[in-house]
């Protein structure tokens, strides 16, 4: 478990950044405070906390992009996050807005709290009060300088510097200056010495004596102090100016000035009401929405690790999903999730390991499948196995091959469409249907068939499936094509029973003979002509008959004698040429030859070949002696088969035929239709034809009359004789 | 190209708005720098068109600041003109109640002075006159110099409620363009 990379819940450059935004709001709202002395630094601070607020809302804009992005691949996580996300911003918005919509009417109702119409009415009343006591006291002055001013009329220019510190005196002024149109200083007094230069009233107040009106103002002087000017105009010979400076008392200025601060005060404060609340209304907008867009990207950044291992979790059960059980999920938490992560971890190594178990089973179950199916491949015994439905299910080569049907397109298809296509398996079939639905244990059957080369039969052995519940499950079969054992045995008892009667028969037949040869011979001189006649008759009848005896006991001999062939590679169609010489004259019946011509050499005894050809040939030429037209066709060619080459020679005739249930025991001993012969002909036939590896069946021709189609197997291949096989598969 | 000229024109209009529509700002009408003995004071007129925001304001206790900045500069061929002087020039208008004046402050010097009407004090505040700026010696003999000047309302003076309006507000933002001219030796 890798807790070596365990992190915070939330990583520290949030919480540096929130603590920014903290400090910087913290002094933007201190700022408007008045005693923060950070006024100075209020429009930065706005502008810092506004870029703030612009670059969270980036922030926040990249997450919710960057979200639906996601929610619209359908990306793991990112439903849940989205969830999360509104949570916690519906969490911290809805307790902000409301505060905020108090906060600011709160905040309104406080600012318009400070304002009254009484106390407009009692800053204004205050400042006419000053105004008033201040003008009454300038109206004084000016009377009052007006007054003394007379006593200058008749003052000549000399002395009016001496009457100007006594009026001064008199009227208690810090100054006395008399002036002339042209803005000249003629005579000046002042309550203080040193200063030289008085003060001079400002154009403004020249050109209102020029319109002769009197000026008296007020006028702030240093330290916040007040006088008044007084400038009055003169009718004296020429046109002139006084101008007086009246200090106002200390206490009195003071008071003023208070009242003019506190009245500009509350008159600006007034005047910037909206302002203030608009300002305010700014400051605390901008501390919510800068707090909230830090929430929701907190929220964002919190969500986004608290969602990992599960958007994890989720890619890693889709990962195990498609087979990828190798993923590892890495575990960042000692909390719930991370136990789930390692418990999905230790579950997908698990897993994994059942997987590799299931798959190395598999593969040994493949294995011994492939090699059951090589050793059911290579058996030579028939294999089947069909389900409860008849269907067939497992079958090898050989089956295929002793059916001779390609099994393949039967697969999973029912027992009867075997039938169907081929009828000549419905025995097989039948047998099978009626064991799979009535056998209980292990049952052994034979059954026959006519297949290609001829009848075949089967020694069929089965044993039905049940499984635990005793359910049958279907039926497995094996089977071998005991045509050649069951013909080996009836020629071996044949052999052994001609053997024995030809033994039985023929040892008696010599004694009959020379009895009747010695009766004859004894006989015949004693008796009359008459008599000796009969008797000559009578013993030659013997002597034929046991010499006809001894030409079957002998031909029957000839049959069960064991095989002595001397095989030598023989041109078959040479073979059936030279012996159809021999029957050439016969003007009554046609032969057509239709020999192929590059027939392959057949290895046999050709004496004994020579015999069956003998055999067939007078076997068709009896069977034609009533037939008009007769006609023998005696055909070659070469059969490729299964990287084998036979030699097929097929001799039909036009005559009666073989009926069907002749055709089945046609190459039985003693089995004959004609009237003469012994009944052997064929029979020795098929031994011959059979001990040379060959195979020979009956059929009726096209034309109606019988057929016999012999089988040898060609000599030995060589490349070039191999060549040529492929070219004719 | 018509897609060009459409965004030029829409410039155009907006500028001229700025330009033309706007009854208020600061305009430098002429400003010199007269040698006088071995100084050269600055003498100036100043054209101060306040908008009714700022007269308003003004009326209701407001100070308005005007922060003006004059330069005296050395033109150099290869390398950028070099300031020889820097000088701040820093007025205060405000209403005072209690006498019913304009009082104009010279924060740099402290001088006050008191005006009866609105108008006459800011008259009075757009004529400058023998303000001393630098001394003749600064100046190097044979060398092109050239002065400029520019003076603005300072809003960061404006109370603290006032100033995101004023940020906000052109009404607020006045300022002249540089004046500039050739310093004559």
């Amino acid at each position: 478990m890798a807790f070596s990379s365990i992190r915070p819940p939330v990583g520290f450059s949030a919480f540096a950044v929130l603590g920014v935004i903290l400090v910087s709001l913290h002094l933007m709202s201190s700022a408007t405070q008045d005693s923060s002395g950070l006024g100075q630094a209020y429009s930065w601070l706005l502008l810092a906390n506004t870029v703030a607020t612009v670059i969270m809302a980036v922030l926040v804009g990249a997450n919710v992009h960057s979200l639906f992005r996601q929610l619209k691949k359908k990306e793991a996580g990112s439903r849940l996050t989205a969830r999360m996300v509104f949570l916690f911003v519906l969490l911290a918005l809805a307790p902000a807005t409301i505060v905020f919509y108090y906060s600011v009417q709160f905040l309104h109702g406080t600012i318009d709290s400070w304002f009254d119409v009484q106390i407009d009415q009692a800053m204004d009343d205050a400042l006419e009060l000053s105004r008033a006591s201040l003008d009454q006291r300038m109206k004084s002055h000016l009377r009052d300088t007006q007054q003394v001013a007379k006593a200058l009329a008749n003052v000549p220019d000399e002395m009016i510097a001496v009457e100007l510190g006594e009026l001064r005196e008199t009227l208690e002024a810090s100054e006395l200056t008399l002036i002339s149109t042209q803005e000249r200083i003629i005579a000046y007094s002042s309550l203080i010495p040193d200063i030289l230069i008085p003060s001079l009233p400002t154009e403004t107040v020249f050109l209102q004596l020029e319109r002769g009106e009197d000026y008296v103002g007020l006028d702030p002087i240093l330290n916040e102090a007040m006088q008044v000017r007084v400038v009055i105009g003169l009718a004296l010979p020429e046109p002139r100016f006084l101008q007086a400076l009246f200090p106002v008392p200390v206490r009195l200025s003071s008071l003023a000035r208070t009242v003019e601060d506190a009245y500009v005060h509350y008159k600006e404060m007034s005047y910037l009401r909206n302002s203030l609340k608009w300002s305010f209304s700014l400051t605390l907008s901008l501390v919510l929405l800068l707090s909230l867009l830090a929430a929701i990207w907190v929220a964002f950044v919190s969500t986004r690790r608290i969602v990992a291992p599960v958007r994890d979790l989720a890619q890693g059960t889709r990962a195990v999903a498609e087979g990828d059980y190798e993923q590892r999920l890495p575990v960042e938490s000692r909390d719930e999730l991370g136990f789930l992560v390692e418990s999905f971890n230790d579950m997908t190594a698990k897993v994994g390991v059942a997987r590799d178990e299931a798959a190395r089973s598999q593969f040994e179950v493949e294995n011994q499948r492939a090699y059951l199916e090589t050793v059911l491949g290579n058996l030579t015994t028939g294999v089947l196995s069909f389900d409860a439905s008849d269907r067939l299910r497992t079958f090898n080569q050989a089956a295929g091959k002793i059916l001779h049907v390609d099994l393949q397109n039967y697969s999973e298809q029912p027992l009867a469409a075997l039938a169907v296509e081929n009828p000549n398996l419905e025995n097989f079939v039948t047998l099978l249907k009626a064991q799979q639905q009535t056998a209980k244990s292990y049952w052994q059957e034979e059954v026959a068939f006519t297949g290609p080369d001829g009848r075949q039969q089967l020694l069929c052995r089965g044993t039905p499936l049940f499984n635990a519940l005793g359910r049958r499950l279907g039926t497995v079969m094996v089977f071998d094509d005991m045509t050649d054992l069951f013909r080996a045995q009836r020629n071996a008892t044949w052999a052994d029973v001609a053997q024995r009667m030809a033994h039985e028969i023929k040892n008696p037949l010599t004694p009959i003979q020379l009895s009747a040869e010695r009766l004859q011979h004894k006989l015949w001189e004693k008796l009359d002509a008459k008599d000796g006649d009969v008797l000559e008759r009578a013993t030659q009848t013997i002597i034929h008959q046991v010499e006809a005896l001894k030409t079957m006991v002998n031909a029957f001999s000839e049959y069960a004698r064991p095989p002595k062939i001397q095989p030598e590679e023989v041109n078959i169609n040479s073979l059936i040429e030279d012996v159809l010489m021999l029957y050439q004259p016969n003007a009554d019946i046609s032969f057509k030859l239709m020999l192929a011509p590059d027939l392959p050499g057949v290895m046999v005894d050709p004496l004994r070949m020579r015999q069956v050809l003998n055999n067939l040939f007078k076997n068709a030429i009896e069977a034609l002696s009533e037939t008009p037209n007769a006609k023998i066709v005696i055909a070659t060619n070469m059969l490729p088969e299964e990287g084998f080459r036979f030699v097929q020679i097929a001799i039909y005739d036009n005559g009666p035929g073989i009926t069907q249930v002749d055709i089945e025991h046609i190459f039985d001993p003693y089995v004959t239709t004609k009237v003469k012969g012994t009944g052997l002909g064929l029979a020795i036939v098929k031994k011959f034809i059979e001990e040379h590896g060959g195979t020979i069946r009956s059929e009726n021709s096209y034309q109606g009359g019988a057929g016999f189609v012999i089988r040898l197997p060609g000599a030995v291949t060589d490349a070039k004789v191999d060549k040529e096989l492929v070219q004719h598969q | 190209m018509k897609r060009l000229s459409s965004i030029s024109f829409f410039i155009l209009i907006l500028f001229a708005d700025f330009g033309w529509a706007k009854d208020f700002g600061i305009s430098i009408e002429r400003a010199q720098l007269l040698r006088q003995g071995n100084e050269y004071r600055l003498e100036a007129d100043i054209d101060y068109r306040f908008s009714d925001a700022a007269l308003n304001a003004l009326d209701n206790g407001v100070s308005l600041t005007l922060r003006g900045l004059v330069k005296v500069k050395r033109s150099r061929r290869y390398m950028w003109d070099e300031t020889i002087e820097k000088m701040e020039l820093l007025y205060r208008l405000r209403y005072r109640a209690l006498s019913d004046r304009y009082q104009i402050v010279n924060e740099t010097s402290g001088v006050r002075r008191y005006y009866a009407s609105m108008e006459s004090a800011i008259e009075a505040l757009g004529k400058i006159r023998g303000m001393p700026v630098l001394r003749v010696e600064r100046l190097a003999s044979g060398e092109s110099h050239y002065a400029t000047m520019q003076i603005q309302l300072d809003i960061e003076a404006l109370p603290l409620p006032l100033r995101p309006i004023a940020y906000l507000s052109p009404a607020w933002y006045l300022s002249s363009s540089k004046y500039t001219w050739l310093l004559a030796q």
